[in-house]
């Protein structure tokens, strides 16, 4: 059980601020780590691996500075976004030398397992300057894995794979964090953020915009109604129903689709039946617009 | 307002975008601007000022030579003579492969390097177009080293006389030497450079080639002329400088004392049957190689 | 742990394309002296003949110019990949990373070199002492370049192009102008050693004292080394667009 805690964290190049007074822990299981493209993901990323030193404030490993203590590899394994790999390598070998390099037990038996947990054993023999993006990818998670890690990070460990791929990484993410590893992962793909964690770390522009569980998130976010679109089989009827509910701030009908906004949540699931009642009308579907990881994602951008 | 986009049916805004509908430069345009790039990218122009470093030191090194000739010629009058059209490019030779090493590279390696050739060639233009312009471009840059210091030496010579049109009748008939000598180092060495950077993977490696070339070649030359017989006849042939400069005391006469030329019995027409050679060799990888990309 | 480590090493360093053109260089030396020894030369002109082939050849142009492409790749190559991530993401203490990269180096510059300095010597000449003073003179300049040339790598991105350019300009050019610039020339150092071990023939290499040459080659080593393991105990890796 390793626990990443960074504590008023700041990262400049230059004049350019990359990372902005940033504090949150990242504990055992899934979390994942959101933004824009140029937010600082991984800056932040990097840092919490112990390849860049902060500016300010410190980043540990349960009680050690990450910077400067390459010891903490024993208990970290990191996934780069960058594609480059040991060309020349088979991805055995890869696998292989970098066991030996953590000086594990058994090399060989913890290559395999490793591979075998990415699903990689059919092309391990091949040189990796042969893989597609997907493969490279898995044989880059494969390194990171093979010296059973406590600590988990991924730099957009996504990119490139294809669905069936994405699932089986996924599955693999899961597992592990079952387990009670401490796995953080960034990413720009909301969905694949909504279908994997627990807790999404939200940066933006190099400031933390909002952390924990997403859907939470947004019931915080009081100060933006809630909308959701109505099907139903009279949706004119229907929104007249629901004009005279008060919490429901507006009602639109445009281009035959039903949209309203309301600022109580609740409210509003519990006003719809009655109305769809009154109107004579039956509910085909009742649907939030901008409940999705998307949605508050944008809305955090924009703030 | 603007409505909000739905799902239901699209919309495209017109948000103000004009098409150009007017007369495109076309083919000439096209060339016109890669030369221009060009030229600016092999003297750093629009670039840090790390990089102007080194084209524009050599450019100022090469002119160097003329300007003191010049002012020696003004305060002592004709009885030193510093140096002379003929030499002149011999004894500036090291800075050529110099500014050749690290600005060729400059022109070629990256638009292969970072996959943008295939905008080029979306483009009015043909492969041979992109390659010709860089020549082309490589060509006029390397006069500012070739033609450039000679021809103000001819100036400084003609000026500094006392009766200016009776030396401008003296020095005149160098002229065609002058131009001559300058535009054939200049081709020529481009199209090397060149032909060795579009094979390269890095700008680093490509210039580390071309100067290998020119130093290891320069070296053995070195050696081998000293060693006397046979091996002094072929020793002008292991560095491009020296083939050049073979070529140039064909055509327009006047020995390098200390080239390597002076030493060979080698035939002078032979020196300009290996340099149209070289030229034929380095056009030739640069058009297979520029045939062959797929970017 | 050493052992994965200098085998990625010497197969990233060796796997590539232009180790293949490298030892050309080498050969190239050899084929020299094969085509002089073909034209049957006088004895006494082939001793001095073959010393400057040796000399600024072997040891003034093709030791900087493989030891610098050697050097830069070691460890600059995979900075500038992002390789060196899968190095330095391990418990292994960065000094050993930098030691071993900086023997392969050294190792495979020697390979690259004095095989073709001691065939060159022997064909050339046939003199074994000035051949062995020149196989002595290229391993400890190896030595030398290639330590430099990593500690500049982990100095600058351009590694490769500044060192081409110390060569080219302070060693062949500055050096020959001024003569007090000669003791920081490992070029020179190189051939003070030539000319310590090299017998009779090798006279005349080197415009250094030998000591000199030994003490100041020996402080560079040093601080080099030393450069390159804090520049690597330090290094800051940024995502793709650094």
């Amino acid at each position: 059980m390793s626990t990443l805690r960074l504590e008023a964290v700041s990262r400049w190049y230059g004049n350019v601020v990359a990372v902005n007074d940033v504090t949150f822990d990242v504990g055992p299981g899934i979390t994942g780590l959101l933004g824009p493209n140029g937010a600082g993901k991984t800056t932040l990323l990097h840092m919490m691996a112990g390849f860049l030193a902060p500016n300010a404030g410190t980043v540990r490993l349960d009680e050690t500075p990450t910077w400067r203590h390459p010891d903490l590899y024993r208990s970290i394994g990191f996934v780069p976004e960058r594609e480059a790999v040991y060309g020349f390598l088979t991805c055995r070998q890869f696998v292989h030398a970098t066991a030996r390099l953590h000086d594990v037990a058994d090399p060989a038996a913890a290559a395999s397992r490793a591979i075998a947990m990415v699903d990689l054993a059919d092309a391990a023999d091949r040189a990796i300057g042969g893989y597609s993006k997907g493969m490279r990818q898995r044989a880059k998670v494969a390194a990171a894995l093979v010296h059973d890690p406590t600590v988990l990070i991924l730099d957009e460990p996504f990119n490139g794979m294809d669905p069936r791929q994405r699932l089986h990484m996924m599955d693999l993410l899961r597992r592990m964090a079952a387990e009670g590893r401490t796995i953080l992962f960034s990413s720009h793909i909301l969905e694949e953020v909504e279908r994997l964690s627990d807790r999404v770390l939200v940066v933006v522009a190099g400031r933390l915009a909002a952390a924990g569980d997403f859907r939470r998130i947004r019931r915080l976010m009081t100060d933006r109604p809630h909308s959701f679109t109505i099907r139903s089989t009279d949706d004119r009827a229907l929104a007249r129903e629901l004009l005279v509910t008060p919490e429901i701030e507006a009602v639109e009908l445009h281009d035959g689709v039903l949209t309203v906004r309301t600022g109580d949540y609740g409210a509003l699931t519990r006003a719809v039946a009655p109305a769809a009642q009154r109107a004579r009308a039956s509910l085909l579907e009742l649907r939030p617009t901008d409940e999705s990881l998307e949605s508050v994602f944008s809305y955090l951008v924009r703030r | 307002m603007t409505a909000p986009p739905d799902a239901a049916s699209g919309t495209i805004y017109d948000i103000g975008y004009r098409h150009y509908t007017g007369p495109r430069l076309g083919r000439r345009g096209a060339i016109t601007a890669v030369i221009g790039s060009a030229l600016r990218a092999a003297f750093g122009l629009g670039r840090s000022g790390r990089s102007k470093i080194i084209p524009w030191g050599a450019v100022i090194l090469a002119v160097l030579p003329a300007f003191v000739a010049i002012a020696v010629r003004v305060l002592a009058g004709e009885i030193l003579e510093v140096t002379t059209y003929e030499t002149y490019l011999w004894d500036i030779g090291s800075l050529l492969p110099i500014f050749l090493a690290a600005q060729a590279p400059e022109l070629v390696v990256n638009d292969i390097r970072h996959h943008v050739l295939p905008l080029y060639f979306s483009r009015p233009m043909s492969r041979l177009d992109y390659v010709g312009a860089k020549l082309a471009a490589l060509s006029l840059a390397m006069l500012a080293l070739t033609l450039a210091p000679v021809l103000l030496l001819f100036a400084g010579k003609v000026l500094a006389a006392q009766d200016v049109v009776g030396a401008l009748g003296d020095e005149i008939g160098s002229l065609p030497g002058i131009v001559g000598n300058g535009v054939m180092h200049a081709v020529v060495l481009a199209a090397i450079g060149l032909a060795i950077s579009c094979l390269a993977g890095r700008r680093a490696y490509a210039a580390g080639a071309v100067l290998a070339l020119f130093l290891i070649g320069g070296v053995i030359g070195a050696i081998l002329s000293e060693v006397g017989g046979t091996l002094a006849d072929i020793a002008p042939f292991t560095n491009p400088l020296t083939i050049l400069d073979g070529a140039r005391e064909w055509l327009f006469g006047g020995s390098a004392p200390e080239s390597p030329v002076g030493v060979s019995n080698v035939p002078l027409p032979i020196y300009g049957l290996a340099t149209l050679l070289m030229l034929a060799l380095s056009s030739a990888i640069l058009f297979v190689r520029y045939r062959r990309i797929t970017a | 742990m050493t052992s994965a480590l200098v085998s990625i090493t010497l197969r990233a360093l060796l796997n590539r394309r232009r180790t293949l053109g490298l030892a050309l260089l080498g050969a190239l030396l050899v084929v020299v002296a094969i085509i002089y020894r073909l034209s049957d030369p006088p004895d006494a002109q082939s001793l001095d003949v073959t010393r400057r082939l040796l000399a600024d050849f072997g040891i003034g142009v093709l030791l900087p110019l493989v030891a610098v492409i050697v050097g830069t790749s070691a460890i600059g190559a995979e900075l500038e990949d992002g390789t060196i991530v899968y190095l330095l993401a391990r418990p292994v203490p960065r000094r050993l990373i930098v030691l071993v990269k900086l023997a392969i180096s050294w190792l495979v510059t020697c390979l690259l070199i004095t095989p073709a300095i001691v065939i060159a010597g022997l064909i050339g000449n046939g003199d074994v002492e000035l051949a062995a003073g020149y196989a002595v003179a290229s391993v400890v300049g190896a030595l030398e370049y290639t330590t430099v040339f990593v500690a500049l790598s982990l100095v600058t991105s351009r590694a490769l192009i500044v060192g081409l350019a110390y060569v080219v300009v302070w060693e062949g050019f500055v050096s020959a102008l001024f003569a007090g610039t000669r003791p920081i020339s490992i070029r020179q150092h190189a051939l003070a050693w030539a000319e310590a071990l090299g017998g009779p023939g090798a006279a005349g290499s080197a415009d250094l004292e030998f000591m000199t040459a030994v003490v100041i080659g020996a402080v560079v080593v040093v601080a080099a080394v030393l450069v390159a393991i804090r520049r690597l105990e330090t290094v800051e890796l940024r995502g793709e667009t650094a």
